[in-house]
């Protein structure tokens, strides 16, 4: 039988390299806000995939904020603050023509309905939804498409967006 | 309570149905691996489910709640060919009597392939000849297991799998609409045998079997109807019997002996246990079956298991002396009990006398005005 070892000493040397190496990468090649045109900003908005846009607004906060600004201009709902934070586990948020809630899962503890209960039959249904705590907190959750006007998926419990949609101070956006 | 692995065959592979949950959410959903990935076919899954749109509900409920939750093994990509194994795990999922199960602990595997429109009919597929050989590996494994399988298709793919005549443990059931598949499975029935319903505890059971050792549990196990695309009623009376090792076992000193049984109309069995000193057990029906329960015919085209695992009919354990021994088994189209000697008719324990051992098999064939089978199946018996 073949049997592989490994040196505890060695992974994490390797481990360490491979951090900085990643880090130079990232610093080498790290970009200001203007590097985004406003265009290419406004399609990743509008639902055009852009994984590059997509991770710097984790780590550009002037990006982020002309994302939230042009994203307030465009969404087709808006939840904002919660005036008051609900006794429930998971508290419902609403706005005029739209619901969002989660629900916990029977089959598994660890996971939870995401579920978007759209009021009016609308042809534009929103595609993504973002929550924004604070100024530099931002989750964003592409959806799947609307079925008879509720939007469905499933959430991890320890995900950030559970975190934010469970905090009456996170801000909703669907787009 | 049947344990029924259900396969949905896909050309990508096997897909197991893990589980279904009833939900409080809106909509039904079919998760990967028992994360939080959501397939595709969700949408459609969820029309199948609803009520209106869909049979599910229709058929199986109310439930408290109107969505469910399926978790499957492995993705499912496009198309409607997962109906008729969602719609058998649903049937399972309602059972008393059935539960979903994986392929290790599973009693039945039920691979099955097409669609069920809103009259329960079962329509065909696409690419059945890729989803069998994707499938191939897999089955494999489990008819050397001795797991029986069983392939679910419409009538028009279930000719096609026939047509390429399927491997030994695999049997092909054609079926015209849903309702065929609860027969087959047993689901429709109020009725449905499980082994504590008809037999005692087994270890409240004194069975003589294999030198006062063996214990005796009780029927059949897997009742399934006949499919309705096969005219028996003019056919001459055939039993098929086997073992889970083949036409030739070869057992071992504290093994259980399986034996699978199929007849092709519906018949009345009799079963005997020749040792290697001539003695001659009667294994079916036995004491035991008949201070529970009369014994039923044999539905035809059903692999019926007596004997073996732990929720199969009989359970015979063998022990020495070694040798050559031999089963045999009389199938006969009337119940042909009450004309027989009172020492063959089950329910006397102990081997037959010396004399009634050299003539039974004359006695069964002396009976006038009844068709009858008769197979042998001889065992090789080893420390």
């Amino acid at each position: 039988m073949i049997k592989y070892t490994s040196d505890p000493k060695l992974v994490k040397a390797a481990a360490d390299r491979f951090s900085d190496l990643q880090a130079e990468r990232h610093l080498m090649n790290a970009t200001v806000s203007g590097s985004f045109s406003t265009s290419r900003l406004y399609h990743f908005v509008m639902g055009h995939p852009d994984e590059e846009l997509g991770v710097a607004l984790n780590h550009n906060l002037s990006l982020l904020r002309t994302y939230k600004t042009l994203l307030a201009q465009t969404a087709y709902f808006h939840i904002p603050q919660a005036i008051a934070a609900s006794s429930e586990d998971y508290p419902e948020r609403h706005c005029n023509g739209c619901t969002v809630r989660l629900q916990a899962s029977r089959a598994e503890t660890t996971q939870l309905y995401l579920i978007i209960e759209i009021k009016d039959q609308r042809s534009d249904m929103p595609h993504t939804l973002n929550l924004f705590l604070n100024e530099a907190t931002c989750a964003r959750v592409t959806l799947p498409k609307a079925r008879n006007g509720i939007i469905q998926t499933i959430i991890d419990v320890q995900s950030d967006v559970a975190r934010l949609l469970t905090n009456p101070k996170t801000e909703i956006y669907l787009r | 309570m049947k344990r029924i692995a259900i396969l949905i065959a896909t050309t990508g592979g096997p897909v197991l149905v893990d589980r279904i949950t009833v939900e409080a959410a809106p909509q039904s959903m079919v998760c990967l691996k028992r994360q939080s990935d959501v397939l595709p076919i969700s949408a459609d899954y969820d029309d199948f489910v609803r009520a209106g749109s869909g049979v599910i509900m229709r058929e199986f409920g109310p439930y408290e709640e109107s969505a469910f939750r399926l978790d499957v093994s492995d993705p499912i990509g496009t198309g409607l060919s997962w109906q008729l194994g969602f719609f058998a795990a649903h049937a399972v999922f309602k059972s008393d009597g059935a539960e979903l199960s994986d392929l290790e602990n599973a009693d039945l595997i039920l691979w099955l392939t097409g669609t069920v429109d809103y009259d329960l009919k079962v329509g065909s597929v696409d690419h059945v000849f890729e989803k069998v050989e994707a499938s191939a590996l897999m089955l494999a494994t489990w008819i050397g297991k001795g797991t029986p399988i069983i392939f679910g298709t419409s009538p028009k793919n279930a000719l096609f799998l026939d047509e390429h005549k399927p491997p030994a443990g695999i049997e092909v059931k054609s079926l015209e609409t849903t309702v065929d598949l609860l027969n087959i499975l047993d689901l429709n029935s109020k009725a449905s045998k499980t082994p504590e319903e008809i037999v005692p505890p087994r270890n409240a059971l004194s069975f003589w079997f294999m030198s006062g050792l063996a214990l005796c549990a009780v029927i059949a196990i897997f009742v399934f109807t006949s499919t309705k695309d096969r005219p028996a009623l003019n056919l001459a009376l055939d039993l098929e019997l086997t073992s889970d090792r083949g036409q030739e076992p070869i057992y071992h000193f504290g093994d259980d002996l399986t034996l699978i049984i199929t007849v092709n109309k519906t018949a009345w069995l009799h079963c005997f246990y020749q040792q290697v000193d001539n003695s001659v057990l009667q294994i079916y029906p036995n004491p035991q079956l008949s201070k529970n329960k009369q014994a039923k015919p044999f539905i035809k085209d059903v692999r019926h298991v007596l004997s073996g695992a732990n929720n199969t009919p009989f359970v015979i354990r063998l022990g020495p002396p070694a040798g050559k021994e031999e089963v045999t088994c009389f199938a006969s189209d009337e119940n042909i009990t009450p004309r027989l000697p009172v020492s063959l008719r089950g329910s006397v324990s102990g081997p037959l006398s010396q004399k009634l051992a050299s003539t039974y098999k004359e006695k069964f064939k002396s009976l006038r005005d009844v068709d009858f089978s008769i197979k042998h199946l001889k065992i090789t018996l080893k420390p």
